[in-house]
């Protein structure tokens, strides 16, 4: 009965519009929020996937210089297996390197470091795939902290404090937009249950009439939740919108703004996945209320206890 | 076909209602039965049992091979969609077309839409309503209206045709003519029990009658 669900859904849509544009505003609002969440949380997946993908590890050897120590730091590297493009960067090395990049900035300023060079020598790598899961980049973490144990090893960087700091912010991020989540869409379950409520108590003598006439339960209930299916899927592609036009309207004022960013290319709207994702939750997140408040409506004998209520 | 055995009803409230006691009845296939008695006699509430709309309080009720006291919740619409009712408050569906009323009984049991549209738009014909098949109900008469709820409790040829009042709210002639046709109903095998009040319309027709008085049967031809 798919096209009398259809039907049904139009004729009620045209009874009520003021009820249905609200309800359907409420959820483009939270379902919005959402999308805009959903958008973050990709860009921010994405930034560290770039820099899982380039991660350079750096370690630095002790002061004294140990051909015999450093050759067993060269072999730890090695025998790990897990770095490519291992290379060693002596003391002299180093400071070249510094000077020509410290040059560049303020000419002379380093001059008088010849005799005096503060700089350690370093073996410098890359991971091989690159860091492309949580649990990878632990591995890294417990590599990097057993290999400062080791002998003739000063210091093993791998811009820690950047993922760190980006690591920590995903985790409060992560936990406070779970609760908001989940907030938000208990919220919409129940607008969506309200709407559907409110159809169903005007149709009473309706479904009385179909039980009497021997529609069954799932044909009585079909077009509540069909109704709610239809709701939430155009919430949810109403709020693709609204964040699309936001995000549009954002990064133009950004890039206007700020000229040096070039944000267009650094955050990226929405992924198709994820679209289908926002689009397939909010679906099934209309069907779910209107099922959750609907799934009563018909006993079979709906006339009956209406008369029994109707007498007392 | 129909028989209830000591069949008791009672509506539950401050004052419990006894509104059919001690029922024993039996109908045979193809019968022709009048249910007669003044107002607020149990009418009704007897044919409120024998369709399944309610449950009765006690005793047993049997229509076509089903026990209306053990029906699942699956049996209860596969019972319905076997039997026509015409309700004496008529119960259409105020959104829905004369048409799209009619074809009920035909579309909860899956039918193709074509043999739904052949099937309402004969039976709309033979009420006198053809010309009115798009309209609401609320814009038509109540004789009208009646016709329609004769209509859907025809349009599935069911085996048992239970009506409360048919007649109720027509003129002499058009009751004839609505009695006439249930007469042809009846005479293609379908059995028939018709609730009035309507004396001359029993008298008419000179079938068997079965009285029902204060929730008892006080005589049965
Ligand atoms: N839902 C109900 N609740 C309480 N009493 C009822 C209900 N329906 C009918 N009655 C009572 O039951 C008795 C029989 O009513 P009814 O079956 O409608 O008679 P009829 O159809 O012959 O007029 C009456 O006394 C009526 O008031
Ligand atoms: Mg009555």
């Amino acid at each position: 009965m798919s096209t009398g669900a259809l039907h049904n859904f139009i004729r009620t849509w045209r009874q009520q519009p003021t009820t249905y544009f609200a309800t359907l505003s409420v959820l483009i609002g939270s379902f919005t929020i959402l999308a805009i969440a959903l958008l973050i949380q990709q860009n921010i997946e994405r930034a560290l996937t770039q820099w899982g993908r380039e991660v350079k590890v750096s370690v630095y050897l002790s002061e004294s210089e140990d051909q015999a120590k450093s050759a067993e730091v060269r072999k730890k590297i090695d025998e790990s297996g897990y770095f490519s493009k291992v290379s060693f960067l002596s003391k002299g090395e180093a400071l070249t390197k510094f000077k020509t990049r410290v040059n560049e900035y303020a000419p002379g300023l380093l001059a008088d470091l010849e005799n005096d060079n503060p700089l350690p020598a370093s073996f410098e790598m890359t991971i091989e795939g690159g860091v492309k899961s949580n649990r990878q980049f632990q591995k890294l973490v417990d590599w990097a902290k057993n290999m400062k144990t080791v002998a003739g090893v000063d210091e093993v960087s791998y811009g820690q404090g950047w993922v760190e700091n980006y690591a920590s912010v995903l985790k409060v991020f992560g936990f406070t937009s779970w609760i908001f989540i989940f907030v938000m869409l208990t919220g919409s379950l129940f607008v969506i249950g309200n709407s559907i409520r409110n159809s169903i108590s005007q149709r009473r003598d309706e479904i009385e009439i179909l039980e009497l006439f021997g529609a069954t339960r799932g044909m009585i209930l079909w077009p509540y939740v069909f109704e709610g299916l239809v709701l939430g899927f155009l919430a949810a592609l109403l709020a693709i919108v609204a964040t699309y036009l936001l995000y549009i309207w954002q990064t133009d004022l950004m890039m206007r703004e700020l000229t040096f960013w070039d944000v267009k290319t650094q955050v990226e709207f929405l992924s198709a996945p994820r679209m289908l994702l926002a689009l397939v939750l909010g679906t099934s997140l209309g069907g779910l209320g209107s099922f959750m408040w609907a799934k009563n409506v018909s006993s079979g004998w709906a006339a009956a206890e209406a008369t029994a209520r109707w007498s007392d | 076909m129909i028989e209830f055995m000591h069949a008791y009803k009672v509506y539950q409230g401050a004052v419990p209602v006894h509104a059919l006691k001690n029922i024993n009845l039996t109908i045979d296939k193809g019968e022709f039965v009048f249910l007669t008695g003044p107002s607020g006699s149990g009418k009704t509430t007897l044919f409120r049992l024998l369709s399944a709309y309610d449950r009765p309080s006690s005793g047993s009720i049997k229509v076509l091979n089903f026990s209306l006291n053990d029906l699942n919740a699956v049996q209860v619409p596969t019972f319905r969609r076997h039997i026509g009712v015409i309700y004496q408050d008529f119960r259409l569906l105020k959104r829905r077309t004369v048409f799209e009323n009619v074809a009920l009984p035909l579309e909860v049991r899956g039918d193709r839409p074509r043999q739904i549209r052949e099937q309402v738009e004969k039976i709309i014909d033979q009420v006198g309503l053809f010309h009115k098949r798009d309209d609401y109900p609320d814009h038509l008469s109540g004789g009208e209206q009646q016709r329609v709820a004769i209509a859907r409790a025809l349009v599935h040829k069911p085996g048992v045709l239970i009506a409360d009042e048919p007649t109720g709210n027509l003129d002499p002639h058009l009751a004839k003519e609505i009695i006439s046709l249930l007469d042809k109903v009846n005479a293609q095998g379908t059995t028939v029990f018709i609730a009035t009040h309507d004396h001359e319309l029993v008298k008419a027709y000179s079938r068997r009658t079965i009285q029902i008085a204060d929730g008892q049967i006080v005589k049965s031809s």
